[in-house]
């Protein structure tokens, strides 16, 4: 039992595990203890935050983050969005364990053993650009003239050619080493993918072999960057949302 | 926290067994994660700035010029050697149509840029 009455606090919950998961150690979110919530076999990670909101600081991003990579080192967790905070400890338990107690069972169960992978890989702009004058006749043709309009629709439209057979190598290689991926949208012009990969634990050792093979391949045009294994931010969804 | 604790990293990959920065971690707790109706959420203040939807903008002149711009100012006498090895064919030439199609599709019905810098 917590502090039940101390005056103006909400709990800040992180995520979702069985209740036998360990405490987490450190600090959470604006630097509260983190403690469990359990209800009927399973538990919230729960943290005091101030009830009139707290401010989404570097130092809370990161200890969200944290909070759940450590628990997840310890069994299955269901990461919540930043930001998840409930009136007290009985309102965590009755609305979102009590209410929600089948769904997130149910999700627990089928993402026992899994990690997600985060994937990134983005161009090195002097490497593939050069590729692409080389490979290109057309943009070679265009450099020469220096017409620039033209030629940078070229390379554009190269770099984009280019990019599709990079996505699809890299997603490739790995796809059938994963139980689910979501393939985020690119943000920037030298971004090659963006994805996520649910991944078996006994898989991960494959995983990261197929990951480094196709890496090589494409090795000083693209940089690969790969980070995991994390809990399974990208696949919990329940029923509807 | 720093780089990638016990990571590897080599000129081709880069490996993080958890998230080492603001960079990882943004796109997982702050567009990924269970959402559920509640008491509060949290103001996300000051955030807007690294996660706004900056989508890949391509086809605009501001864009053709300053990849024309890049691509004038390689100085390919030092990339030609390194680019000889892996000459392995692939035609980019007849793949051009398709590609500049795909460019449109990632930007039909968004525009926005990211003007948010600073203020």
């Amino acid at each position: 039992m917590t502090m039940g009455t101390a005056s103006r606090v909400a709990s800040y919950v992180y995520g979702v595990a069985r209740s036998d998961v360990a405490p987490s150690v450190g600090a959470g979110v604006a630097g509260g203890d983190v403690r469990l919530v359990r209800h009927r076999g399973i538990a919230a990670l729960v943290s005091d935050v101030p009830s009139d909101g707290v401010r989404a600081r570097r130092r809370d991003l990161l200890a969200h983050s944290d909070v759940l990579q450590s628990a997840f080192a310890a069994g299955t967790v269901l990461p919540l969005r930043f930001g998840t905070v409930f009136a007290d400890d009985d309102a965590v338990a009755n609305e979102l364990l009590g209410d929600r107690h089948d769904a997130l069972e149910r999700l627990l169960d089928e993402l026992d053993g899994t990690a997600e992978l985060s994937v990134r890989a983005s161009y090195v702009e002097e490497a593939v650009l050069a590729e692409i004058v080389r490979e290109d006749a057309r943009v070679a043709r265009l450099r020469a003239a220096s017409r620039n309009v033209e030629l940078g629709e070229a390379v554009a439209a190269a770099l984009s050619a280019k990019r599709e057979r990079d996505t699809s190598e890299i997603v490739s290689a790995v796809e059938p080493l994963a139980r689910d991926l979501v393939i985020e949208e690119l943000r920037e012009p030298y971004e090659v993918v963006r994805a996520s990969f649910l991944v078996e634990q006994r898989q991960l050792s494959s995983f990261d072999r197929a990951i480094e093979s196709v890496a090589r391949e494409r090795a000083g045009v693209v940089v690969v960057r790969c980070v995991g294994p994390l809990p399974p931010h990208s696949f919990v969804r329940l029923g509807g949302s | 926290m720093a780089i990638a604790t016990q990571g590897t990293a080599s000129n081709y990959l880069q490996r993080a067994p958890s998230p080492s920065g603001l960079a990882d971690v943004l796109d997982l707790i702050l567009d990924k994660g269970l959402v559920i109706d509640v008491y509060l959420r949290v103001a996300v203040i000051g955030i807007e700035l690294i996660t706004i939807d900056a989508r890949v903008v391509i086809a605009s002149i501001d864009t053709y010029l300053r990849f024309a711009e890049a691509v004038n100012r390689l100085d390919l006498t030092q990339t030609e050697a390194a680019g000889l090895a892996e000459l392995r064919g692939g035609g980019s030439g007849e793949k051009a149509k398709g590609a500049l199609e795909g460019a449109k599709d990632a930007i039909t019905g968004n525009g926005k840029r990211d003007k948010s810098r600073s203020n």
